[in-house]
């Protein structure tokens, strides 16, 4: 809220610090502010501070606190005038539901002659960021700054009947409010009524009808306490939000309605000789009681870790308008003002007595604890692995959004009903939560490879999904690597999640042919034959292969592009830290080349196995040194050599031993159907 | 041949050795396995003991001559061989480096992993939650009520249901940590989390969080301020200044806010914090009165900003290798 700076310095005979330094107190002792200029002060009145302090009264103490003054009270006196007696009976009020308005406060003022204001007031508003209308306008505005209390003012002449009523809005009643706007409204606002019509939206705008005119005489001032529900309805579903209304949102002190009402009365008098005509109607059915909060000093102490006088805690209290009714040695009774709504429990005294003696006066204090080590987080420790073994391979982290646009959910085949929907998305762009992070990985392919030759993007985050009525959280890491040759990269990419298993220590992570099921949506983002499953043991962890030829196509994507995705959680679940040395066998190596000739169709992975099968321990590893089709092949045919090495151990393999073996190896091959090549 | 003429023979055989190959051919002439010495020392079983020891002896002094002499020749023939490469191989140390094939860790993750490094450091444990959440654990008991203007300070994306949001902030996580341990305890909860709202080069509709929670017996606001200090000092330097402010968040109370700056620089808002609210205890199970603690939150995309001087957030969530290549 802006505040006008002369308009503070009036609550005090003392002169306040220039606005620069009465900014840098209330932001150390009260809230965040900003001196716009040498006149004008923007003060971020907290939310739970805005039932007191939306008003110059409010802030003034504040600032009396702060710096150990005693703000001016206001001039509330209305002297009693003869006719009041007649014209008493004139006004009835009647409110249909006390829950929706609480007090409700009118008084007839006469004697009305509508003009410009004093140019002091006018200031006063403009500098608060209010314009100033009429005499009578402007000082109910003026008032509820003051005072926080919204005012608003109607032309008795042009109220129907001798009667207002708060009852709640009709369906679709239609209501034209003072800037000539037409809203219809829905039970859940209120407005103000004679017998006829409505005459303002209670607590957000006055009405056309009972409009204040150069011609009105008398005016009925209204001084209300309206529910935050009555008006936070209007403002959420109609975007319809005043400054009157802002202050009914955040509560008020039910003892307002009178003060307004008074200063108003008294301000008429003192400034316009206008005659107070009535008492204050005043419609009050329960009044509010006076609150009381215990203090523990032992816990003020306790919870801020810094002993303070009780006698500068106590004198804190008072500067803001807390009165102690109790000292035991131990506990304090304090009655709470009653314009503090904000105080319920003694953590609230606390926060009052902490900021005045200034949190920069509390000295740092380490704690005393025991010394128990962190606990391992296991998802962080293990994304912290992975994304060293991808960056070491050349991979470097992307984050994406958590949305995905309508476009691209239709562009993979998701069904509506089976990914997350955000009720109130900000932009078409981001409608739904992401499947899989693939999506918007890719989506970043076409602009990345006008600057890089090799794109190598991964990203760990979670994914969303609704296979049933309930959402489906997880964590994913997926992997991009764009290649010339696909099939290079895929066997490239194979290789990184291989030496990603091994870094975890997974021993049993393989790749399994693909096999697209009905309800698989994998299926239209995997080139169908060029995937493969990846799995640890038999459990199905994510895939890994060329993305589909028609996602190229149309994302524009220049080279292939090979990707994986991994369901995090069940990767990591197989995890170890339990890195077990092998001994490193000091016995010969001994190679061994092989040449097997098999149909085109048959696995490279079926003939290592083989071998693996038939070797035994003997066998310590199988290097595939190259794949050849040509001439002095059979068509349909390849030639694959692999290199086995043979090591035992715990002695040298003789000569005599490897060559049987080898043999053994070679007929368990030709028993296949295979063919070697000498 | 005797002793002296092989040695007459071997030195002229030593003056004319060019190369290390030729050398090593000497060496196999006379050293080798079949070579000459061994063919002497063979040759002594012929002799009498008192010749045997004689010649046996020259035979030694022989050997070990020649294999000085070889060491020493092989030595200078090396250093020439070493000195002819170093004066051919050349290199133009201007080329421009080769493209390193390192990858690159985003810059978030970066800060995260400082940050969380440091609070592991004192004792803070690394905790997680879903971030879609229900309204209970994002708002009601968080002490943030239904209709309450105070729920205005987090613009809410909402499911369909009506019922589920995504988490405004990380907040929701110390409710689901404390409904399962019991004090003390300290813990930090680094995650992405949510914001409806328009945006702009320092806002955006996602961001990452990192809040943190220490709860004991007696833990205070200035055992807050010894930790965030320390916290300050050891992610920005020992030049950073900090300002603790009174602000208000419905969970915490007293509340208040940190502001840093490096000296003559603008204040900036970096961290929200305060006393935990005896409410959020109840809402935990917790015996009231019994426990007390710190709670803070701060915005790691806020950090970054700062860390790296990146002036638009939105930046961080584009997949642009050319930004994410600079980390």
């Amino acid at each position: 809220m802006k505040f006008s700076f002369s308009w503070l310095q009036s609550f005090f005979d003392q002169k306040l610090p220039a606005p620069k330094v009465l900014a840098e107190l209330l932001t150390q002792k009260a809230f965040e502010t900003e001196a716009v200029n040498s006149k004008v002060l923007e003060v971020d009145i907290l939310p739970n501070r805005a039932p007191d302090c939306l008003s110059y009264q409010g802030l003034a103490r504040e600032i009396g606190a702060a710096l150990g003054l005693r703000p001016k009270t206001l001039d509330l006196h209305v002297p009693r005038n003869k006719t009041s007696l007649k014209t008493a009976k004139v006004i009835e009020v009647e409110v249909k539901k006390p829950q929706d308005c609480q007090r409700y406060s009118v008084r007839l003022i006469e004697g009305i002659k509508i003009q410009e204001s004093p140019s002091w007031i006018k200031q006063r508003l403009e500098e608060s960021g209010l314009r100033p209308i009429n005499n009578v306008v402007d000082l109910a505005n003026y008032v509820m700054l003051e005072t926080g209390q919204p005012l608003h003012v109607f032309d008795i002449d042009k109220i129907e009947g001798n009667k207002l009523i708060v009852r709640q809005a009709k369906a679709n009643e239609k209501i034209t409010t003072l800037d000539d706007k037409t809203y219809s409204l829905n039970k859940s606002a209120l407005v103000i009524a004679d017998l006829h019509n409505s005459l303002a939206i209670a607590g957000v705008k006055g009405g056309k009808k009972a409009e204040i005119t150069k011609a009105t005489k008398s005016i009925l001032v209204e001084a209300a306490n309206f529910s935050r529900a009555s008006v936070r309805g209007l403002w959420k579903k109609m975007g319809l939000r005043t400054d009157a209304s802002w202050r009914f949102e955040n509560d008020l002190d039910l003892g307002l309605t009178k003060i307004a009402q008074n200063r108003f009365a008294n301000l008429m008098i003192d400034l316009y000789q206008a005659e107070p005509a009535s008492d204050i109607v005043d419609f009050y059915p329960v009044p509010s009681l006076e609150r009381r909060v215990d203090l523990s000093l032992e816990y003020l102490e306790k919870l801020l870790g810094v002993k303070i006088k009780d006698s500068q805690v106590a004198s804190i209290l008072q500067s803001l308008g807390f009165k102690i009714v109790n000292r035991s040695v131990k506990k304090w009774k304090i009655v709470v003002p009653s314009w503090r709504l904000d105080i319920s429990g003694q953590a609230d005294l606390v926060e009052e007595v902490a900021r005045l003696y200034d949190y920069e006066k509390i000295p740092a204090q380490a704690s005393i604890v025991n010394l128990i080590p962190p606990v391992r987080n296991w998802s962080q420790f293990w994304g912290k692995e992975i994304r060293n073994v991808l960056i070491k391979s050349g991979f470097s982290e992307a984050l994406s959004y958590s949305f995905i646009s309508e476009e691209q959910r239709l562009f993979f085949y998701y069904p509506p009903e089976n990914i997350v929907e955000v009720a109130n998305p900000v932009s078409r762009r981001q409608r739904y939560l992401r499947p899989n992070l693939l999506i918007n990985l890719l989506a970043s392919l076409k602009e990345n490879e006008k600057h890089h030759r090799q794109i190598k993007i991964f990203e760990i985050g979670h994914v969303f999904m609704q296979p049933s009525e309930h959402y489906l959280e997880k964590s994913s890491l997926a992997g991009i690597l764009t290649s010339q040759n696909s099939q290079e990269g895929f066997y490239q990419l194979k290789g990184i999640i291989k030496h990603l298993a091994d870094s975890l220590v997974i021993d049993d992570l393989w790749f399994d042919n693909y096999q697209a099921t009905p309800e698989d949506f994998s299926k239209f983002m995997w080139h169908p034959s060029r995937v493969s499953e990846i799995k640890i043991g038999d459990k199905e962890i994510g895939f890994l292969g060329e993305i589909h030829p028609r996602l190229e196509d149309e994302l524009n994507i220049p080279e292939y592009a090979l990707a994986f995705e991994i369901n995090l959680e069940d990767l990591t679940k197989f995890a170890s830290e339990e890195q077990e040395y092998r001994p490193v066998s000091s016995y010969p190596v001994a190679k061994r080349d092989l040449s097997v000739i098999v149909p085109l169709a048959t696995k490279i992975g079926k003939i290592i196995a083989k071998i693996n099968e038939v070797g035994g321990l003997l066998v310590r590893d199988v290097d595939l040194m190259g794949i050849y089709r040509g001439d002095s092949i059979t068509r349909g045919k390849k030639s694959i050599t692999l290199r086995i090495y043979f090591q035992a151990q715990n002695h040298t393999l003789p000569t005599a031993e490897i060559n049987d073996l080898q043999k053994k190896i070679i007929k368990s091959l030709q028993q296949k159907g295979w063919i070697i090549k000498d | 041949m005797n002793i002296k003429e092989l040695r007459k023979k071997a030195s002229q055989d030593v003056e004319r050795i060019k190369n290390v190959e030729e050398l090593k051919r000497v060496y196999q002439e006379y050293l080798g396995r079949k070579g000459k010495i061994l063919l002497f020392f063979n040759e002594l079983k012929h002799y009498s003991l008192d010749e045997r020891k004689e010649q046996g002896r020259q035979i030694n002094k022989f050997k070990s001559w020649l294999e000085e002499v070889l060491d020493k020749k092989e030595k200078i023939l090396k250093e020439k061989v070493y000195r002819r490469r170093i004066q051919k191989e050349k290199l133009d140390i201007t080329q421009p480096a080769s493209k390193t094939t390192l990858g690159h860790l985003h810059p978030l993750t970066k800060v995260t992993y400082q940050i969380e490094d440091i609070f592991q450091s004192l004792g803070f444990s690394i905790i997680q939650g879903p971030e879609i959440e229900d309204e209970y654990y994002n708002f009601d008991a968080l002490n943030i009520p239904k209709d309450h203007p105070a729920r205005d300070q987090w613009d809410t994306f909402w499911l369909k249901d009506g019922k589920h949001l995504l988490r405004t902030h990380t907040s929701p996580v110390q409710i689901r940590y404390m409904e399962k341990h019991n004090p003390p305890f300290r813990v930090i909860v680094p995650g992405r989390c949510f914001r409806h709202e328009a945006t702009d080069a320092s806002h955006d509709v996602q961001f990452k969080q990192l809040e943190g929670l220490m709860v004991g017996k007696d833990i205070s606001v200035a055992n807050f301020k010894a930790v965030i200090q320390q916290f300050c000092s050891s992610f920005f330097g020992p030049q950073i200044q900090m300002r603790m402010r009174p602000s208000y968040f419905p969970f915490t109370e007293p509340s208040f806010e940190i502001d840093l700056r490096l000296k003559g620089k603008k204040w900036t808002e970096v961290l929200g914090a305060g006393m935990v609210h005896p409410e959020i205890f109840k809402a935990a199970g917790y015996q009231p009165g019994e426990w007390q603690g710190f709670a803070f939150g701060m915005g790691i995309d806020r950090l970054a900003m700062l860390k790296y001087h990146v002036d638009d957030i939105r930046l961080f969530y584009n997949p642009d290798l050319r930004f994410i290549e600079q980390f």
